[in-house]
């Protein structure tokens, strides 16, 4: 007979915990992301048109980038000192399309596992069992980066190959934006946490991915930008990510926003303070949705 | 009996809306407890608060010696949970085994425990031809055994089920209700349902617990309910052809203790005696020269629950 959790009875005239065996024991956060990345694999391998439609989609995501910048210049303000054009071009939408496979999987990852959640009436089973939301909704963003990934890194590869980047900076990127994916992610889980409260929030995700694409650099080096935009712009991790990617993919050529270790500790930080903040809010989020009525739970 | 769940003066409030008032209640092992209300009484509010869904507003929850409102992550192991909507309970593109297998690693279970469990219960309800299947693939019946699987997947050992055979057909039901009272007993587990089908609560329960407007008001047996009535028998008649003066004079028949709000077509009086009172309802009929149709029954579970509800309309009126 096995004892399933460690915390002790408030009264010890029920003996009944010593009694009874439940099988139940809280899994680790680990346990928790794994299962549901098995999960949603096994859910993706079976919904083939979705999947489909996320290859086609970073497909031409890819064509148009490369149509871009067989056909733009981009003149003045660059952070390059010279026109971007061509090769350079080319290497300049790289840091974009590294990071737009995943604002997708992470911004609306876990809002998407609310929904789904909602749709296929698990919410409930998974807000009375003893886990850790957290880390169930970073397995719902890892399993889509999984997917996502199938597809990308191949041809990321490509792109590396092409900008002749050195092996150290192709690294140096990656790392960033995988810090990039953490704060994302974050920033994914507390969108979600507005699903839990107010249910209907899918449009104001979409207008939030369109707005940080633009705003963070992804089409225009952001000095080009108003003085005003390019505040907002500091307020996004999306910029830090495109500027250290960039300043790694030019092999140290591109001049960033400020020096480049002061912009690694702003990307850190913004994945720290999001992390805490979404996790701290998550918490608050579902105590008040449980209190309130829950319309969703 | 060890007394695994025990509620006491629980409140729940939605903005202006008392949806609980002081309702209290204790489940001990081996028990099944059937909470009966009419709809909107409170009962799925009851079920979530213990569930770990919703807080409430006031009151104590100790479920097997756990409080509720400090250590709710430790009583969430020793209960397992079914709700209403059970058609959409799962995940549809994942097989019976698939979901199951995750549900269970959400409970900290090892593969090796999952699966014995899986077997288990599936050999239970006779399932194992099912376990590759999708979810979404099977039948409502089918879908609703997937969920008690789960809720006993952790082998949990309280159970909440709310309207467990909603929908179902009376041959699943059954079987359904055959496994759980089966297993409550053989395994000392305590069972907490809702159902709004009194023949069920009537097989299953061991009490029952009457919710209105919130408000427990009653406890029992479904016997001591049924009798608490005060009627042996009922007594109907058809009322198309009673003319209101025979209605009247039946009514106040002395073994009639009190007329049934039972159904549009048919008169109830509840009588003491079923003999003396077929009696004098023939003697009326025939005094009164009328020819109507005549049945009498037993004071069901439902007869019970519709007296009942309506003595705590007028006491929490």
């Amino acid at each position: 007979m096995q004892t399933p959790f460690s915390a002790t009875p408030v009264r010890s005239t029920a003996t009944a915990q010593q009694l009874f065996l439940s099988l139940s024991r809280t899994p680790s956060p680990w346990q928790v992301l794994v299962s549901t990345v098995i999960k949603d694999l096994q859910i993706a391998r079976r919904y083939l048109p979705n999947l489909v439609g996320t290859f086609v989609e970073l497909g031409i995501r890819l064509a148009f980038f490369l149509l871009l910048a067989s056909v733009v210049t981009m003149d003045g303000r660059t952070n390059l000192g010279v026109t971007l054009a061509g090769r350079n071009m080319f290497i300049f939408f790289q840091g974009a399309l590294l990071l737009f496979v995943f604002i997708r999987a992470t911004l609306g990852g876990p809002l998407e596992a609310i929904t789904n959640d909602l749709y296929n009436g698990t919410l409930e089973y998974l807000y009375s069992n003893p886990i850790s939301r957290y880390a169930y909704y970073v397995g719902t963003v890892v399993a889509k980066v999984i997917v996502s990934s199938v597809v990308f890194l191949p041809l990321y590869l490509f792109l590396v190959i092409y900008s002749q980047a050195s092996l150290l900076n192709v690294g140096l990127m990656l790392l960033a934006s995988v810090v990039v994916l953490v704060a994302l992610t974050a920033l994914g889980i507390l969108i979600a946490l507005l699903a839990l409260l107010w249910r209907q929030v899918g449009a104001l995700v979409a207008v939030l991915s369109i707005l940080f694409e633009m705003l963070s650099g992804a089409y225009l080096p952001i000095t080009a930008y108003p003085r005003a935009a390019q505040i907002l712009a500091y307020l996004l991790p999306y910029t830090w990510g495109y500027d250290i990617i960039r300043y790694y993919s030019f092999n140290g050529r591109w001049q960033p926003l400020l020096p480049i270790w002061q912009e690694w500790l702003i990307l850190v930080t913004f994945a720290v303070v999001f992390t805490l903040l979404s996790r701290t809010l998550l918490a608050r989020a579902e105590q008040r949705a449980k209190v309130v009525g829950l319309h969703v739970i | 009996m060890a007394t695994y769940l025990v509620a006491t003066n629980v409140c729940k409030q939605y903005g202006q809306a008392l949806v609980l008032q002081n309702a209290s209640l204790t489940l001990a092992g081996g028990e099944i407890l059937a909470l009966l209300g009419p709809n909107g009484a409170g009962k799925t509010t009851f079920i979530k608060i213990l569930a770990t869904l919703l807080i409430k507003d006031q009151g104590q929850i100790e479920i097997m010696g756990y409080d509720l409102d400090h250590q709710a992550d430790a009583a969430r192991h020793l209960f397992g949970y079914v709700g209403q909507d059970t058609e959409r309970s799962a995940y549809a593109r994942l097989t019976v085994r698939e979901n199951l297998h995750f549900f269970g690693a959400l409970r900290g279970m090892n593969k090796r425990e999952i699966n014995a469990q899986i077997e288990k219960l599936a050999t239970y309800f006779d399932f194992t031809g099912q376990l590759n299947n999708l979810f979404v693939q099977l039948s409502g019946g089918q879908k609703q055994t997937v969920v008690i699987m789960r809720a006993l997947l952790h082998d949990p050992p309280l159970i909440y089920l709310d309207e467990p055979t909603k929908g179902l057909d009376p041959i699943i039901a059954q079987k359904i209700r055959r496994f759980l009272r089966d297993y409550v007993q053989q395994e000392r587990k305590a069972l907490l349902l809702t159902s709004h089908i009194l023949t069920e609560v009537d097989e299953l329960a061991n009490r029952v617990a009457l919710i209105y407007r919130g408000r427990i008001g009653l406890v029992d047996t479904p016997e001591k309910l049924k009798a608490a009535v005060g009627a042996d028998e009922l007594i109907e008649i058809e009322k198309a052809g009673l003319p209101p003066a025979t209605q009247a004079r039946l009514q106040a028949l002395a073994t009639v203790r009190f007329t049934l709000a039972r159904s549009e077509q048919w008169l109830s009086l509840a009588v003491t005696d079923g003999l003396e009172g077929m009696a004098g309802v023939i003697d009326i009929l025939r005094q009164d020269g009328v020819r109507v149709r005549l049945r009498q029954q037993t004071v069901s579970l439902e007869d019970a629950f519709i007296h009942h509800i309506g003595a705590l309309n007028e006491r929490f009126e």
